[in-house]
């Protein structure tokens, strides 16, 4: 064998190995380290290594956990479609009007996504806390401050489209930016009114990107930690909230574990439920290769 | 006329892309819009189309002015050169596509897309998606979704660009029958001459956004109007040169004497002279005169074996001449002298602003 | 004339409901900003301006050194993430065949499960089956995970659109699999490498949720921040919030400049626009 022909037979298996051991080692491992756990318990902060159910069972029964979770899965799903009926109008608005100038516009869209999530609370509690902006404004005109807006659901679900609309317009964005637009063209010249080639086009053409959307917004807001804690109210305690607390103060590891396991399936199954609804072929999913 | 385009005009910013357009489709006509690349001729077609709104002039299709209707609201249907079929529908769905918008009882739209799957033998790939069909098989669908819905003109944007030529010529002859089968106008757009002689009843050839002729199709190759049209369709050997003293004889910069057919340029004007290589008779040299009028002679050079005819470069002097026989013909080899002549009236003459001048 | 009408209603909704995401996304910045450089720093209408805070900000010891770690967790999260997806995105589009679409699956894996469970899930398996403590090594670790699959699809969008006959043609011409790439490859790609390590340092440089779990004892400017912000807002963390802010936004510059003069279009296809 050549050098060149051993250097092109080893160059797959290394590129695509490192990254898979890396991941491996790091993701997937650890994940199993914490399902693991999750069947053990915790006493006095010591770990105990016996296996039980007793944590699910816990969780299953145990007054305000199953009340967290239900309360979790509807703020996640609510902040989602939020962000989605906000980011539609604005991805489009970008791809027609942006022009050269689209690639900035979203950008500007990135900037509050990447200063990271205790910053953006601190801006957020700026604007909503009793002392902001808004309050601020209502006061100095003499008005009462907007109760609702501090420390209560509603603050922490405003919190939370401010933190996760950034990934979902950028995904919508970047469906639509690998969308055909020629085929609205195809559509309206066979008789579809504008109404009527978006929604038999564009929208089940951008389904799949959508669909991505929610999930990514979806997926941390079940686990958000920081946005209740510091904008939500006393009632507001929600499911990743509680799970950080298992590790912090309370110290029982193995619970916080089996919540971290329900966390991970059921963010799982959200994806696999809309997954399994949806044929991807009529979503714009344009497989694994080039699109 | 059945559709009618009166002196449509397109501007982007300050370039005139359509300028003063006027032309006239019969019902039952095959036309193409046959031009180089960039001339406009793909504007035209989105223009009738409604893609496009004229900057000025009027589109009327069947006596109505739908000038300011959308696309959707016309009647006419497209086929597009990446045939742009639904990739997110089946072939039985795209086809079902242009009745649903006509808002057809299910049973009729069953029936008519029965149809066109037997017209453009599609049988079998109804629940397919279109990136699990062949480059000709998505050519027919896009071909099936122009005309299920029996629409009032189908507009074709160079549909064979994208395939190769065998399927293209096949395609050729299956377009020309549909629409022969159907009565209804195909706008063709094509930068191919091949395919835009091929089919068409009439040939409009676009040039810099304008007309530059529109006629029959022998009318278009036979006797080219302009110097540009000699020059674009077909292939023809150019000649330069300045007219003699009677206006009938042309003295080309190369040496060669041109006798023509009338006197048709003033005495002394320089002209431009096309003669098609098919029109290129050659004889082994010795025969007859040597040289004279319309007579030149030559050494081959090369001999490019195209199947049924043989292509020869000739070198005359210090040019080259490009002649096309039949192979049925007696066949020259490189280095043989020949002699290559040519009757008058296979010459198109123009005067030098590229009018024609016979 | 109606749809003429319904139209630029359309044109009119989408351009304010665009407006509207852009004000509510940079009037608690822009607020925050404001307040960072007023005395009046709970509602500095109008501003009385100062830069104290920010005197105070740096030079407070505590900061300066989470600045310093989170650097460096930013520069080596970002550059093993970058690095691992760049390797991950040319294996899969050149050499994964039949495999590309389970390999696809676990490199994208980490942008569907919480940052927050990649954080205690990595802190159970150090801390309990490793027994190892939390330093700054384990925190670049972790993030790298999560950093991972964004830079894997930054790349996906620059890779995706390179012509690889280029590297057959330059392979055909003599030159070597390694020369190829470093004469051929690299220079077409490294806009999408730079783009991935400036977004994946960013991420690294800011993140609590996973840098949380796994630091120790290390303090970073997330970290300092949650603190601080246990006891209540002081105007010294809306300096912060407001310097990093410029920061992101010079990174994201920058990017955009060598995007915009450089070649990558990042997923631009012009040909299937259409007259609007």
């Amino acid at each position: 064998m050549t050098r060149r022909n051993f250097a092109s037979r080893a160059a797959g298996p290394l590129l695509l190995g490192v990254p898979t051991l890396f991941l491996l080692a790091l993701f997937v491992v650890p994940l199993a380290s914490m399902v693991v756990l999750s069947f053990w318990r915790t006493e006095n902060y010591h770990i105990v290594q016996d296996w039980n159910l007793g944590n699910y069972i816990t969780l299953a029964t145990g007054g305000p956990y199953v009340t967290f979770l239900i309360r979790s899965l509807v703020m996640a799903t609510v902040v989602s479609v939020i962000s989605i009926v906000i980011a539609w109008p604005v991805s489009y608005a970008i791809i027609l009007y942006g022009g050269r100038y689209r690639l900035l516009f979203t950008l500007a869209f990135a900037v509050p996504f990447l200063t990271g999530e205790v910053l953006r609370v601190i801006a957020l509690q700026g604007l909503l806390g009793p002392l902001g902006l808004i309050n601020g404004v209502l006061m100095a005109l003499g008005a009462a401050p907007l109760r609702f807006i501090m420390y209560t659901n509603i603050a922490s679900a405003i919190g939370l489209v401010y933190l996760y609309l950034p990934i979902v317009v950028t995904v919508i964005y970047l469906s639509l930016l690998n969308f055909d637009a020629r085929l609205i063209d195809a559509a309206k010249i066979f008789g579809a009114s504008p109404l009527r080639a978006f929604f038999e086009v564009t929208w089940p053409l951008n389904l799949f990107g959508t669909l991505i959307g929610f999930a990514l917004c979806f997926i941390p807001c079940l686990s958000a930690t920081l946005a209740p804690r510091f904008l939500g109210g006393p009632n507001g305690t929600l499911y990743g909230m509680a799970m950080a607390q298992q590790f912090g103060e309370s110290g029982t590891w193995a619970l916080g574990a089996a919540m971290g396991v329900v966390l991970f399936l059921t963010s799982i199954l959200a994806v696999l439920a809309i997954g399994m609804r949806v044929n991807l072929r009529r979503t714009g999913f344009t497989g694994f290769g080039r699109g | 006329m059945y559709i009618t385009l009166d002196g449509v005009s397109r501007q982007y910013g300050s370039v005139w892309a359509i300028d003063r357009v006027t032309m006239g489709i019969a019902r039952n006509e095959f036309v193409s819009l046959l031009g180089p690349s960039g001339s406009g001729k793909t504007t035209l077609l989105r223009i009738i189309a409604g893609l496009e709104r004229p900057s000025q002039g009027r589109v009327l299709i069947d006596g109505v002015d739908v000038t300011e209707l959308p696309p959707h609201k016309r009647g006419v249907a497209m086929v597009f050169q990446e045939f742009l079929l639904f990739p997110h529908r089946t072939v039985w769905e795209n086809l079902a596509f242009p009745l649903r918008m006509l808002k057809l009882p299910a049973a009729e739209i069953e029936e008519r897309v029965q149809w066109v799957v037997g017209i453009l033998s599609l049988g079998g790939l109804e629940k397919r998606y279109p990136n699990q069909l062949s480059g000709g098989q998505q050519q027919r669908v896009a071909l099936g979704r122009g005309l299920v819905g029996r629409p009032k003109a189908l507009l074709l944007d160079e549909p064979l660009a994208n395939l190769d030529r065998e399927l293209r010529q096949e395609m050729e002859v299956e377009i020309r029958r549909h629409q022969t089968a159907l009565g209804i106008p195909f706008i063709y757009v094509t930068h191919n001459q091949e395919e835009a002689l091929s089919m068409s009843d009439r040939i409009a050839v676009v040039r810099k956004g304008r007309i530059e002729d529109f006629a029959a199709r022998t009318e278009i190759y036979d006797r080219p109007k302009t110097a540009f049209i000699a020059q674009f369709v077909g292939r023809s050997n150019r000649f330069e040169g300045t007219a003699d003293a009677g206006g009938h004889g042309l003295a080309t910069h190369c040496g060669a004497s041109l006798a023509l057919p009338a006197p048709v340029l003033s005495p002394g004007s320089p002209a431009l002279a096309f003669v098609k290589n098919e029109k290129l008779r050659l004889d082994a040299a010795g025969v007859g005169a040597a040289s004279g009028p319309n007579r030149l002679a030559c050494t081959v050079k090369d001999v490019i074996l195209r199947g049924a005819y043989a292509d020869y470069i000739l070198a005359f002097g210090a040019r080259e001449l490009n002649a096309s026989r039949p192979r049925s013909e007696r066949s020259f080899l490189a280095g043989e002298a020949v002699l290559a002549s040519f009757e008058p009236g296979d010459i198109d003459v123009f005067d030098v602003k590229g009018e024609q001048a016979a | 004339m109606r749809g003429r009408l319904a139209k630029a209603a359309t044109r009119y909704a989408l351009l304010a409901t665009l407006a509207l995401s852009y004000l509510f996304l940079y009037l608690p910045i822009l607020h925050i900003g404001l307040a960072a450089f007023a005395k009046n720093a709970n509602f500095p209408y109008p501003p009385r301006w100062t830069l104290d805070t920010f005197g105070r900000l740096f030079g407070n010891s505590l900061y300066q050194g989470a600045f310093l770690n989170s650097l460096m967790l930013g520069i080596g999260a970002g550059a093993l993430s970058t690095l691992l997806a760049a390797a991950a995105t040319l294996g899969l589009i050149r050499h994964a065949g039949r495999r590309t679409g389970l390999l696809l699956t676990l490199f994208v894996a980490p942008l569907f499960v919480a940052e927050v469970l990649v954080g205690i899930a990595s802190l159970i398996f150090n801390g309990l089956f490793l027994e190892l403590q939390g330093n700054l090594v384990s925190a670049i670790l972790a993030n790298a995970v999560h950093c991972f699959s964004y830079a894997l699809l930054i790349m996906a969008t620059q890779l995706y659109r390179y012509d690889w006959r280029l590297d057959d043609a330059a392979m055909v011409f003599g030159a070597s699999p390694l020369r190829t790439f470093f004469e051929v490859t690299l220079p077409l790609i490294w806009p999408g490498l730079l783009g991935a390590f400036i977004v994946t340092f960013i991420m690294a440089f800011n993140n609590l949720e996973i840098s949380f779990y796994l630091l120790g004892a290390t303090p970073t400017l997330p970290s300092v921040a949650w603190g601080a912000l246990r006891y209540g807002v002081k105007p010294e963390l809306y300096a912060l919030a407001t310097a990093v802010n410029l920061v992101v936004v010079l990174g994201l510059g920058i990017m955009f400049v060598l995007m915009f003069t450089g070649k990558a279009t990042f997923g631009h296809r012009p040909e299937r626009e259409r007259a609007v």
